[in-house]
């Protein structure tokens, strides 16, 4: 029994009155009642007052700095990837200054679960109340019901529709949904002008063969959103019912060539652009293929989904680049045959300042590559990974070519040349080094980086240490370059190969702080 | 050459360009003209005021912030426009709390934007990947939660 709470029946000793005990008992009682009051006032004094007193003297984001500069703290760590919500929980005032700092809640990445739906709803609610009238950056992506191969699930209407109703606020979207439910946002139906604010779009329906291409569909209001960055994938571009004309960067993903070319018509102004194509199962079924002329893409990445880079030929002949400026083009081990002729014929027809080409996973040869190159004179930076082992080029007749000294800087094959990293197959390290050593010639390239890996066929005997493919000594380089004033970093990989096996040695590695 | 004298009557002879990283130091020098009269940095000690001159020795040359940065960009956007601190940097914050704090109340009174930004990361930096209670570890905080307030705020969902 607790004795705090002692009662007894009323009194009934006395008539009158109660007993002197049931007097004092009534009196303690009350006493008690009074302390216990007091203790909870005291209590809840301590919870609501006298801890937060104290944070105000402990912590340094109430003692010491500004609120508007404690914010500026939260605002980096939420920009780092911290969640809003952590801060929130610490105590009071980080949870007010975090709920008064709006652009704390600008960002929402939300991955939709089907066992989430309420939740993912309140996520996205809160964001959008927090961060007063600031641009959006929303991120929906359902990739629970592609991992777990389960039906379709209907997304959350509500979780669609409080989308839609900040769709004034969209700066940034991306959707990475069912191919169906792009359809679904629309943007707030009560205005005419849906998104003014998108700047970027990213679209990643999941994968839809040709029978899908109606379906797959993104269009919000009469006055289309006018973003300047999209990146899509997995559906045709006349899907997306964007403002092309004024897109500068383009990344698209599981597109047909022709789409491809397209696309370069309908973005006029695109500078930057990213591409990687699927050929049509059935090539009788392709639309014909347009010319494209595009004057100001300067970036140009082509990376083939093809087996065939004969596939997506009219990419190189169809296409003219006044003002490309960067290519790279990825391959893969499958597609053996870049169109060696076609791009030359892309660059000498494009006439245009190259100054970056980045050949990657590649099959090519000696002349390819002395082919190609002679038709980029421009050229700054050049990097090349060919498809190892069989797609490797031949390095000496290129570094033969660098190496070649010339009077007149201009007659220099390759006389701008800053940066070189390629790996292929090599006889002689002599003309990479004269190659280097050049630098230091009246009107010599300026080189800042040079990396060769450079393999070589050897003997079981020799894989360990394969004899020397130099005349020189290439432990003294280093000196030779500082010696004629030379910066440059260097590093001369050779690779022993013999069947599987290889062993790599650095001969030369020269770093240089950037 | 800038005389500068901190709180604590320490002087200070720094080159102009240096000490014109500071928009407040900046402006005094436009306000005065051409002048030897020692400006008076109120609100900074020596010790403080060492560590905010080797940053600004040290980041001098640096470009100006571009006018996105001035402007609306928020540290989101500035942050992944931003390059990581570099090693330096990552030294030259790596001091006891009270002396980061008082950078950046410092770099505040100076109005050095990049190294208010800096020190900002900085201290983002110290509670980034801590759990609530380290978080209140580092900085000496209690809970003022009250358990009903405790229970109401643990409900809100982080997780997306």
């Amino acid at each position: 029994m607790n004795k705090a709470h002692v009662s007894i029946q009323p009194c009934t000793i006395e008539s009158g009155g109660q007993c002197k005990g049931c007097v004092q008992l009534d009196c303690l009682n009350k006493q008690i009642t009074d302390a216990t009051i007091l203790l909870e006032d005291l209590l809840k004094k301590r919870d609501d007052w006298m801890m937060t007193q104290i944070n105000t003297r402990h912590d340094p984001f109430t003692s010491i700095l500004p609120r508007e500069i404690a914010s500026l703290v939260f605002e980096h760590y939420v920009a780092d990837g911290g969640s809003v919500f952590f801060l929130s929980w610490v105590c009071r005032t980080w949870r007010e200054i975090a709920w008064a700092t709006p652009s704390l809640w600008t960002k929402i990445n939300i991955k939709i679960r089907p066992w989430n739906r309420q939740a993912d709803v309140q996520f996205l609610k809160a964001h959008i109340r927090h961060s007063g009238r600031l641009p959006l950056s929303i991120s929906l992506v359902d990739r629970a019901r592609r991992l777990e191969e389960a039906p379709t699930f209907p997304v959350d209407e509500t979780l669609v529709d409080t989308v839609n109703q900040c769709s004034d606020r969209w700066e940034y979207l991306e959707l990475e949904l069912d191919p169906y439910l792009l359809q679904s946002f629309r943007g707030r139906s009560s205005s005419e002008v849906v998104a003014p604010m998108l700047e970027e779009l990213v679209l990643s329906p999941d994968f839809c063969g040709p029978e899908d291409e109606d379906r797959v569909l993104f269009s919000v209001g009469q006055i289309k959103p006018r973003p300047s960055k999209i990146k899509f994938k997995n559906m045709p571009p006349q899907n997306i019912d964007i403002e092309w004309g004024v897109v500068t960067s383009v990344d698209a993903s599981g597109i047909y060539l022709h789409e491809a070319l397209d696309l370069l018509l309908r973005a006029p102004h695109a500078t930057h652009c990213k591409l990687e194509i699927y050929t049509l199962f059935n090539s009788e079924t392709a639309p014909p293929i347009p010319s494209a002329v595009q004057h100001n893409l300067q970036v140009l990445c082509l990376r083939s989904s093809c087996d065939r880079w004969a596939q997506i030929l009219p990419i190189f002949t169809n296409l003219t680049l006044p003002n490309l400026e960067h290519l790279k083009i990825e391959g893969d081990k499958r597609a053996q045959d870049l169109p060696s002729t076609s791009l030359v014929s892309l660059l000498v027809r494009s006439s245009c300042p190259l100054a970056t080409l980045d050949l990657n996973e590649v099959h090519l040869t000696a002349d390819d590559l002395n082919m190609v190159l002679t038709a980029a004179p421009s050229l700054k930076k050049l990097s090349v990974s060919p498809c190892l082992p069989d797609g490797c080029p031949e390095l000496d007749p290129l570094f033969g070519l660098l190496a070649k000294t010339a009077d007149d800087a201009s007659q220099r094959f390759l006389p701008l040349l800053e940066s070189i990293a390629i790996t292929g197959f090599i006889a002689s390290w002599d003309p990479v080094v004269d190659f280097c050593l050049q630098a230091s010639c009246p009107g010599g390239r300026p080189l800042t980086d040079v990396e060769v890996n450079g393999r070589v066929s050897v003997s079981v005997s020799e894989l360990e240490c394969p004899p020397p493919r130099s005349s020189t000594d290439l432990s003294t380089l280093h000196t030779t370059l500082e010696g004629r004033g030379i910066s440059m970093a260097v590093r001369l990989r050779e690779i022993a190969v013999h069947d599987s096996c290889e062993h790599s040695t650095d001969l030369v590695y020269i770093k240089v702080n950037a | 050459m800038v005389i500068l004298i901190t709180s604590d009557n320490v002087k200070y002879v720094v080159e102009k360009d240096v000490a014109e990283l500071s928009v407040l130091v900046k402006n005094m020098l436009e306000d005065i003209g051409p002048s030897d009269e020692p400006i008076p940095l109120h609100n900074v000690t020596s010790t403080v005021f060492n560590k905010v001159l080797e940053y600004c020795i040290y980041h001098r040359n640096d470009p100006p912030p571009s006018d996105d940065d001035e402007g609306c960009a928020s540290p989101l956007h500035k942050y992944l426009a931003s390059h990581i601190c570099s090693e330096w940097d990552q030294r030259f914050f790596d001091v006891d709390q009270a002396l980061l704090f008082d950078i950046i109340l410092a770099a505040n009174y100076l109005d050095i934007k990049t190294l208010l930004d800096d020190a900002c990361k900085a201290v983002a930096h110290l509670i980034q990947g801590k759990s609530t209670e380290e978080i209140r570890g580092i900085f000496n905080i209690v809970n003022d939660f009250t358990p009903e307030e405790e229970a109401r705020v643990k409900k809100e969902n982080v997780s997306s």
